[in-house]
């Protein structure tokens, strides 16, 4: 009896450490990142943490001069700075408006793109379209012609590129479609805003939702056809079927799209406050520079970590730990 | 009696046909439902391609035209004077091939290793329990949330200045400078480090998080070892999650100019020169160079960013082939 319990003991010490010999070959796989990180980021980030409370100034001849200053970066950018904290507070307002609806929309658009049907590659391929324009330099490169469109004022320019310019823009012209409702339904000020908001927005959404479709996507191939077979054998409706599994399954990815799109939203080219964190710093203000990029990141972080905190106790892993 | 037995056949009929039409009743309503949903579906896809299509068909329209086309009011979306002549001078003028292949390389050289590296680091991170797993993936988050833009400077002193904790300098007396090759974007890329690999990491660490573990528990238990199990069960899975983050990064390496205009400063990139534009491009036949802002220039840039995109899509045809379901060949069902 002893020998046996003994043994069982011994078996299961054994299995304990097997499962810990295997645990730190964890180590391993996630080494090639923490090495990066200590090599290579460690020191910049703490460079950046350092100038954020010191003035530093570049030399003529090369290099840099430093000179601690405590807490003035920071007590600059918030309370003498005028406009910082209202684009803080703008940048915020926005993402908290576009991520439902940018989430929402992109897992809504996956869904109807893994069903077969006819020219499925090709609506594929065309909502794939603004992942290639994410990076912006298709933008850049249409925004500096509009620029000296302007600037210069070329006659003629109401052909081809105008219409560039136009779509680039929205595909509405804001104003002209205010005023059609204006005069011709005779809505309130506040409807119209509402409805005109509403169809420019369109285009924002569907120009930042590919990165999340594409995530989606390929989220919903783990998800086996045979689940579906089977609840539709037992009576299961379209409708049920999406929320009971489609929805729980695909949810570890609809974290990764809400934390995406909330950094996509913060660190976007279109952001006014990042644009701002990159002109100081070619202005070469880097003390400046880092306060104000630390105390967006901070206020990112925040929002990650609540929104986050708040969306993991929905989500549903098919491994319990 | 004689009247029930005689009512029964009839009842029973009149029954059946009910039961018919009943059920032909429900099949017509089945397939106007579905014709229905069928229709919508495609007029709302049709309708988002649009949107998303548009500013694209203009240009499309724009680069066959001619510069008389271009000024010409009367001309809208359909050449009067069709005309290779956009496409023949960017080519001519960008060494467009040579810029394509050296792309190419870059792109596909951080696309495949990025992917790799982010696999690894997201099963890392999803499936052992390791002391300061915690840590590592708050890291990863936080290399996500912040801009590459941030640390531009510090990262190009690094990569001028290459210097592994001094042993560069005493081994070579000095340190490396590696601009203009591809290893900086290699090192980035093997470290985990690119452009948003932290996004790559976390969508694979989820992704690995939802699958099922008893694929891997079986392999263990069939003796097989740690890292045949991730090549030979775990990369199959999740083939369609690396063939995404493959296209992510060879699309956003493809077109990127941050990276390529900080490392890359001498070697010839469709961005870098896309970036460029046409300013100044002394035309056969003109004593003028393009002034900016031209109609002519505006479209040679424009046929040029088209140019551009038309091989990422083209690869994402060939790659959207891969999205099927990757967990159904690997012999989980259910």
């Amino acid at each position: 009896m002893s020998k046996w319990s003994a043994a069982l003991s011994m078996k299961k010490r054994m299995n304990l450490t097997a499962t810990k010999k295997r645990d730190l070959m964890g180590w391993i796989f996630v080494s090639p990142f923490v090495l990066g990180f200590i090599l290579l980021f460690l020191g910049i980030f703490i460079d950046s943490f350092r100038f954020s409370f010191m003035e530093v100034n570049v030399l003529s001849q090369g290099g840099y001069s430093e000179k601690f200053i405590g807490m003035d970066n920071f007590h600059h950018i918030l309370r003498i700075d005028p406009y910082f904290n209202r684009q803080l507070y703008d940048a915020v307002q926005n993402m908290i408006f576009d991520i439902p609806i940018i989430v929402m929309y992109s897992l809504f658009i996956a869904v109807l793109l893994n069903q077969k049907m006819k020219g499925r590659a090709i609506f594929r391929a065309i909502f794939f379209i603004p992942v290639i324009l994410a990076t912006g330099i298709i933008d850049k490169a249409d925004m500096r012609n509009s620029i000296m469109n302007a600037y210069q004022s070329i006659p003629g320019l109401d052909t081809g590129i105008a219409a560039v310019n136009e779509s680039a823009g929205g595909m509405f012209s804001n104003l002209q479609l205010k005023k059609y409702m204006y005069q011709m339904f005779d809505f309130s000020p506040a409807l119209v805003n509402i409805t005109v908001g509403a169809a420019e927005n369109i285009y924002n959404v569907v120009n930042h939702s590919g990165v999340q479709i594409l995530i989606f996507l390929a989220g919903l191939q783990a998800i086996s056809s045979s689940i579906y077979e089977s609840a539709k054998i037992e009576g299961c409706s379209g409708w049920e079927s999406f929320w009971k599994i489609t929805f729980p399954l695909i949810s570890p990815l609809i974290l990764v799209n809400i934390i995406y799109s909330i950094v996509d939203s913060f660190t976007g080219g279109k952001n006014q406050i990042m644009d701002r964190i990159t002109s100081t710093m070619k202005l070469g203000q880097y003390g400046t520079a880092s306060a104000m990029a630390w105390i967006y990141f901070l206020v990112a972080a925040l929002f990650i970590i609540v929104i986050g905190l708040i969306a993991s106790r929905f989500v549903f892993y098919q491994n319990k730990e | 009696m004689s009247g029930v037995q005689a009512g029964a056949p009839i009842a029973a009929k009149g029954k059946r046909l009910l039961n018919e039409k009943l059920r032909n009743k429900y099949f017509k309503l089945f397939f106007v439902n579905r014709l229905f949903w069928a229709i919508m579906r495609y007029l709302l896809l049709i309708g988002l391609a649009f949107l998303i299509l548009y500013p694209l068909l203009v240009k499309l329209s724009n680069s066959f035209m001619s510069a008389q086309d271009l000024i010409d009011g009367t001309v809208r979306f359909v050449p009067r004077q069709a005309t290779w002549f956009n496409y023949e001078t960017v080519f001519k003028h960008t060494s467009f091939l040579k810029s394509l292949s050296n792309t190419f390389l870059i792109s596909f050289m951080s696309g495949a290793l990025q992917m790799l590296v982010c696999t690894m680091v997201g099963y890392g991170l999803a499936r052992f329990n390791f002391k300061g797993k915690g840590i590592v993936f708050t890291l990863v988050v936080l290399t996500i949330l912040i801009p590459p833009q941030t640390y531009m400077i510090s990262l190009y002193m690094k990569f001028s200045f290459f210097d592994i904790f001094g042993l560069m300098s005493a081994i070579s007396g000095g340190s490396i400078r590696l601009m203009d090759s591809m290893w900086p974007m290699a090192i980035l890329s093997i470290i985990g480090f690119g452009f948003k690999n932290g996004l790559y990491i976390l969508i694979m660490r989820q992704y690995f998080k939802g699958i099922p573990k008893e694929l891997e528990e079986a392999a263990y238990v069939d003796g097989s070892g740690l890292f045949r199990t991730f090549a030979r069960i775990i990369l199959p899975i999740s083939f369609s999650m690396m063939i995404t983050i493959f296209i992510f990064s060879f699309a956003w390496q493809w077109t990127d100019s941050f990276y390529s205009s900080m490392f890359f400063s001498q070697l010839k990139l469709l961005s870098s020169s896309l970036l460029m534009g046409f300013e100044g491009l002394m035309l056969e036949g003109n004593t003028l160079g393009l002034k900016p802002g031209q109609p002519l220039t505006a479209t040679l840039t424009n046929t040029m960013s088209l140019l551009i995109i038309t091989p990422l899509i083209i690869l994402y045809l060939f790659a959207q082939k891969y999205l099927v379901e990757g967990i159904e060949h690997s012999g989980i069902v259910g």
